[in-house]
C-alpha cells in the first residue's frame, strides 16, 4: 500500500470530521473521495498532505510514518480547490517556484517548466498573470505546478469545482490521461458521484467522518455495501415495501432502493417486450425530457418509482398506465444492504 | 417619476455634504494658508526659517521616521502571525493592538510619564544609568509610537485576512521558508496596504499632540516638535508666525491626502479578481 | 530570543487530553514562521503598549480606594466628565447624522468634485490637530470671520463656550462615521433594492426598510469610534475651550492641569475612568460588530 491512514482521528471544536478512518491506496492508482459536503473529504486529504494535523492515528506514505514530517516534505503536490495561483507571479513562475525553492539549476527548472507548459497545453501563455486566464486554464496551471517537483503522491481539492459545465467534461477526460501517463499515485476530492465514476479508478465514499465503502466505480454502482451509499449513488428510488412487487415477495416489508435504470416500463401493447416476465400495474406521474433520455416518475403498489425511457420509444403521457417490473433492487437491514433481484429474472 | 423626486432630495443631499465639508474643513485649511501669510512674505520666511522652529522641524522628522520604523517592524509581524496562523489568544492579542487608538493622547503620555518618571520603580537605575527619558527626547518618541503603534498592522491585517492562506500553504507545501514565502507570495499583496499605513502613521506621528506635550520638557530647540512649537507660539500671541509654521504642516497634510488617495487608487487597482 | 524558542516549542507539541487525544495548538499550519513572528509581536506589544498602560496600576500602589474616590467625586472632576460626555455625545450625534449623509453622497451620487471631496473626508486624520484647533479657535471667536457673523445675529461666539468644544471634535470625528458607512453601503445589494421596488415600495420605505437596516451596524460603530476620539481629544480643543473649570473644562485638560501641578495620583484617577469609558464603548462596539458579521454569515 502506497499511502495508508490508521484509525485517523480530527475533531473540530465538537464535530469529528475524521472518525477512525482506515484507509489503504495502491500505488498508481487514481482514487476519489466522495461523499457529500462536511463528510471529512477533504479534511482527509489536508491530512495527508499535512495542512491539518490528525488528533490521533498514523498516516504512513511510502512506508514511512510521516505524522511528525512537515507537507513540505512529504513528497506531494496538492492542487487546491481555488487553485491558489500566486497572483503576483506569470504562469512560468508559478510552476517554477517549487523546483526554485529546492534550489534546483537554472537550465534544468527552464527545461522542466517548458515541458509541462507543452504538457498542461499553455504554449503562448507563459508570461500572462492568473487573472488573465480562463477557468480551465487555471486548474491547469495549477497542475503544473503541483507536478513540477515531480511528487510521487499528487493530491487534488474538487480540482472541477470552479470550471463551467462545458469545459469541466473535457478537463475530466485531459487530467484522467495525463496522470494515467505520469503514472502518479493521486488522489482527489470531488462531491460530484458522475465525476468520481467517469475519472478515478477507485472510489472511496465517505460520510460523517468514516469510510462507507471502497471500490471501483463498477462496484460502487453495482454493489452499494451500506444504505448510505445505496441511496447516496444514483438516482434511486427509496421503496418503503418491496415485497409488494412481483418477482419480490418473498423479501417482504423490507425497504429498498431502486435505481431507475431497473425499472422496465412497458406501454399499452408493449407486454411482449417483458419476455415473459409477469408485470404489474403502474400510473405515469410525470414524464420528463432529459436529453438522453425520458425521465418518468410512476405510482405502483402505493410506492413511488424514478425510471428511465428511450427516446427512441414513444413517450407515455402524465396519468397513463403503464405495466412494470424491477430488474434488481437493494433490500436496507439497518445500515447493511441485502442484493435482491427479480426471481422471474434469476432462473 | 421617481426619478424626479429624487432629484431634489439628491441635490439637497450633495449640497449639505459639500456645505459642511466645506465649512469644517476648508474654510480652516484656507484660513491657515491667508493667516500664515497675513504679515507679508518677510514675516512668513522669518517664521519658518527660525532656529528654533527648524530644530523643532529636526526632532519631528527624527521622531516621525522613529516611529514609522519601529511601528512598520511590528505592523508587518502582528500583521503575518495574526492571519496567516490559527492559535489560541489570537483575538484578544488583535484587540490588544488596536488599544492604543481608544487612549486618550493625554493619558499615552502619563503612562510613560508613570513608567519612566521620577515614580517608577525603574527611575533611579536610569538616572544612574544617566538616562533621561521624561521630559526629553525618548519620551517623545515613545509617546508617539505607541500613540501611532497599530498604525501599519491594522492596514495590513483586512488584506490579508480577506485573502486567505492557501497561496502561502501551497508555497510552504513546495518547500519555500518563511521569509521567502512572505517576500514572494505575500507582500506583493499588501504592498499598497503597507504603504499606506506608513502614510498614515507617518501623518500622526507629524501632528501628535497631546501625547508629547506631557512628556516635553517644553525646551525651546531641545524638546518642542513642531506642534508643540507652534502651540508656543500661539500662546505667546505671535499669531502670524504660528500660522506660517502651520502651513508647513498643512501642506505636509495635503500630500498625505493625495499620496493616500493614489495608494488606494492603485491597492483598488491591483485587488479585483 | 528566549522567549521565541517557547513559543515555537509550544507550537510544535502536542496537548495530551485525559482521553488520550492528542490537539496540536498551532502546527496545523504548514506556514513557517509562526514562533518568530508571534514572538517579535507580543514582545513588541507588551513592551511597547501592555507594560506602560499597566503602570497605571502599579506605579500609583499609594493611591487607595478611598482616595481614587475622593478624587473622583471631587465637584471639578466630575463635572469635567460631564463637560467631556456631554460634548463629544452631541458632537457624535451630529457626525453621525452627517456622516450617513456624507456616505450617501459619496456611494450613491455621481457629480463633478465627488473624488476630491472623497479625499478630503480624511483631513482631520492628516492634519496636524494643533493647528486646526488654532484656526478653528480664530474663526470662531467674537471677533474671528464666523463668530463674529454669529455674534451679530445673537447666537454668540462659539468660542470658549461648550459649542467651541463641539466644534472642535466634530472636526476630529469626521472621518470615522464617514469611513464606516462608506465599504457597507457599497456592498449593499442593489438587487434587493430593486426587489422592493418591483413591489412598489417608495425611496423612503426601501432606504428605512431595505437599505438602513444593514448600516445600521457601520452607523453604531463609526458612533462609536468618533465618540471615543472625542472624549479622548486634547490638541485641538485646548485652545477653543477656555478652559474654564465647571464649566468648559474637559477631563484630559485636567489631567494636564493635575500633571502640571505633578498631583500624578489625581491624574491617574481621573485617567483611569476615562479608560474605563473608552474601553467600555470599544467593547460595545465590538459586540454590535460581531453580531452584524453573524448576522451577515447567516444569509
Amino acid at each position: 500500500m502506497y499511502v495508508e491512514l490508521k484509525n485517523v482521528v480530527k475533531t473540530y471544536d465538537t464535530y469529528r470530521a475524521a472518525d477512525n478512518i482506515d484507509l489503504a491506496i495502491e500505488e498508481g492508482r487514481l482514487v476519489a473521495l466522495l461523499g457529500p459536503s462536511g463528510s471529512g473529504k477533504t479534511t482527509i486529504l489536508r491530512m495527508i498532505a499535512g495542512l491539518e494535523h490528525q488528533d490521533s492515528g498514523d498516516i504512513i506514505i511510502d512506508g514511512r510514518v510521516v505524522n511528525d514530517v512537515p507537507g513540505s516534505e512529504r513528497g506531494i503536490g496538492f492542487v487546491f480547490q481555488n487553485y491558489a495561483l500566486f497572483r503576483y507571479m506569470t504562469v512560468f513562475d508559478n510552476i517554477a517556484f517549487g523546483l526554485e525553492v529546492q534550489k534546483r539549476d537554472k537550465a534544468f527548472i527552464r527545461s522542466r517548466v517548458e515541458e509541462l507548459i507543452a504538457l498542461t497545453d499553455l504554449k503562448g501563455l507563459e508570461k500572462r498573470y492568473p487573472n488573465q486566464l480562463s477557468g480551465g486554464q487555471r486548474q491547469r496551471v495549477a497542475f503544473a505546478r503541483a507536478i513540477a517537483p515531480s511528487p510521487r503522491l499528487l493530491l487534488l481539492d474538487e480540482p472541477f469545482a470552479a470550471i463551467d459545465a462545458k469545459v469541466r467534461k473535457d478537463l475530466r477526460i485531459w487530467l484522467r490521461e495525463t496522470i494515467s501517463r505520469l503514472g502518479v499515485t493521486s488522489i482527489f476530492v470531488t462531491h460530484d458521484q458522475e465525476e468520481a465514476i467517469e475519472v478515478a479508478d477507485e472510489i472511496v465514499i465517505t460520510n460523517r467522518g468514516h469510510v462507507e465503502q471502497t471500490g471501483t466505480p463498477m462496484e460502487i454502482c453495482t454493489d452499494p455495501k451500506t444504505a448510505f451509499v445505496a441511496r447516496f449513488i444514483g438516482r434511486g428510488a427509496e421503496v418503503s415495501r418491496i415485497g409488494a412487487f412481483s418477482g419480490f415477495e418473498s423479501a417482504g416489508d423490507l425497504c429498498a432502493i431502486v435505481q431507475p435504470e431497473f425499472v422496465h416500463v412497458f406501454r399499452d401493447g408493449e407486454e411482449g417486450a417483458a419476455g415473459g416476465v409477469p408485470t404489474q400495474a403502474g400510473v405515469v406521474q410525470q414524464a420528463a425530457f432529459r436529453g438522453a433520455n425520458y425521465e418518468l416518475q410512476l405510482t405502483a403498489c402505493g410506492e413511488t418509482l424514478t425510471a428511465f425511457r428511450s427516446l427512441e420509444q414513444p413517450a407515455p403521457a402524465a396519468g397513463e398506465v403503464v405495466q412494470l417490473y424491477i430488474a434488481r433492487a437493494k433490500g436496507l437491514r439497518g445500515e447493511e444492504t441485502v442484493p435482491l433481484f427479480n426471481r422471474y429474472l434469476a432462473k | 417619476m421617481i426619478e424626479q423626486k429624487n432629484k431634489w432630495v439628491r441635490r439637497l443631499l450633495i449640497g449639505l455634504t459639500v456645505a459642511f465639508l466645506g465649512l469644517f474643513l476648508v474654510v480652516p485649511l484656507v484660513f491657515v494658508l491667508v493667516q500664515a501669510f497675513s504679515r507679508g512674505l518677510g514675516v512668513y520666511w522669518e517664521a519658518v526659517s527660525d532656529t528654533f522652529a527648524v530644530q523643532a522641524l529636526v526632532l519631528t522628522l527624527v521622531t516621525v521616521f522613529t516611529a514609522v520604523a519601529v511601528n512598520t517592524i511590528f505592523g508587518l509581524f502582528a500583521a503575518w502571525s495574526l492571519t496567516r496562523y490559527r492559535f489560541f489568544g489570537r483575538k484578544i492579542l488583535n484587540t490588544f493592538i488596536d488599544l492604543p487608538l481608544s487612549v486618550s493622547p493625554v493619558i499615552a503620555g502619563l503612562i510613560f510619564l508613570l513608567t519612566f518618571g521620577r515614580f517608577s520603580p525603574i527611575y533611579p537605575l536610569l538616572t544612574a544609568a544617566g538616562i533621561r527619558v521624561v521630559y526629553a527626547i525618548p519620551g517623545i518618541i515613545l509617546a508617539t509610537i505607541f500613540v501611532t503603534f497599530p498604525y501599519v498592522s491594522r492596514e495590513i491585517i483586512p488584506v490579508l485576512e480577506a485573502r486567505g492562506t492557501e497561496e502561502e500553504e501551497a508555497a510552504a507545501l513546495m518547500g519555500a521558508g518563511g521569509f521567502t514565502i512572505f517576500r514572494r507570495v505575500t507582500f506583493p499583496h499588501i504592498k499598497w496596504a503597507f504603504l499606506y499605513g506608513i502614510v498614515l502613521c507617518a501623518a500622526r506621528a507629524l501632528g501628535e499632540f497631546g501625547a508629547v506635550s506631557v512628556l516635553s520638557g517644553r525646551l525651546r530647540g531641545r524638546t518642542l516638535t513642531l506642534p508643540l512649537y507652534i502651540e508656543s507660539l500661539y500662546q505667546e500671541y505671535s499669531y502670524a508666525p504660528a500660522f506660517a509654521v502651520s502651513s508647513i504642516l498643512v501642506v505636509l497634510a495635503i500630500l498625505v491626502l493625495i499620496i493616500k488617495t493614489v495608494l488606494e487608487y492603485k491597492g483598488n487597482k491591483r485587488g479585483d479578481l | 530570543m528566549k522567549n521565541v524558542k517557547n513559543m515555537q516549542k509550544k507550537a510544535r507539541s502536542p496537548v495530551i487530553f485525559p482521553d488520550g487525544t492528542r490537539k496540536f495548538n498551532t502546527a496545523t499550519s504548514v506556514i513557517p514562521g509562526f514562533g518568530l513572528s508571534i514572538g517579535v509581536t507580543v514582545t513588541m506589544l507588551s513592551f511597547i503598549v501592555l507594560i506602560p498602560l499597566l503602570s497605571m496600576f502599579w506605579s500609583n500602589s499609594d493611591l487607595t480606594l478611598a482616595d481614587f474616590f475622593a478624587t473622583i467625586t471631587r465637584r471639578r472632576v466630575l463635572m469635567s466628565f460631564a463637560v467631556s460626555l456631554e460634548t463629544a455625545l452631541i458632537a457624535s450625534l451630529i457626525n453621525m447624522v452627517m456622516g450617513l449623509v456624507m456616505a450617501w453622497v459619496l456611494v450613491r451620487y455621481e457629480f463633478p468634485g465627488k473624488r476630491l471631496l472623497d479625499g478630503m473626508i480624511e483631513l482631520p486624520f492628516a492634519l496636524p490637530t494643533v493647528v486646526a484647533g488654532m484656526a478653528l479657535t480664530s474663526l470662531t471667536t467674537d471677533n474671528g470671520l464666523i463668530g463674529g457673523f454669529l455674534e451679530r445675529i445673537g447666537i454668540g461666539a462659539p468660542a470658549y463656550t461648550r459649542a467651541g468644544i463641539v466644534i472642535a471634535m466634530i472636526f476630529v470625528g469626521i472621518p470615522f462615521v464617514v469611513r464606516s458607512i462608506q465599504p457597507v453601503l457599497e456592498k449593499v445589494d442593489r438587487r434587493a433594492e430593486e426587489a422592493a421596488f418591483i413591489m412598489g415600495a417608495g425611496p423612503a420605505c426601501i432606504f428605512w426598510r431595505v437599505i438602513f437596516p444593514e448600516i445600521r451596524p457601520a452607523m453604531l460603530v463609526g458612533f462609536g469610534l468618533a465618540f471615543a476620539r472625542s472624549l479622548g481629544e486634547y490638541g485641538s480643543v485646548v485652545f477653543i475651550a477656555g478652559n474654564q473649570p465647571y464649566k468648559t473644562e474637559i477631563a484630559p485638560l485636567l489631567i494636564m492641569s493635575e500633571l502640571q501641578e505633578y498631583d500624578y495620583a489625581s491624574a491617574t484617577a481621573i485617567a483611569l475612568v476615562m479608560l474605563i469609558i473608552a474601553f467600555f464603548t470599544l467593547f460595545v462596539m465590538n459586540l454590535i460588530q460581531s453580531r452584524a458579521a453573524r448576522r451577515a454569515g447567516e444569509r
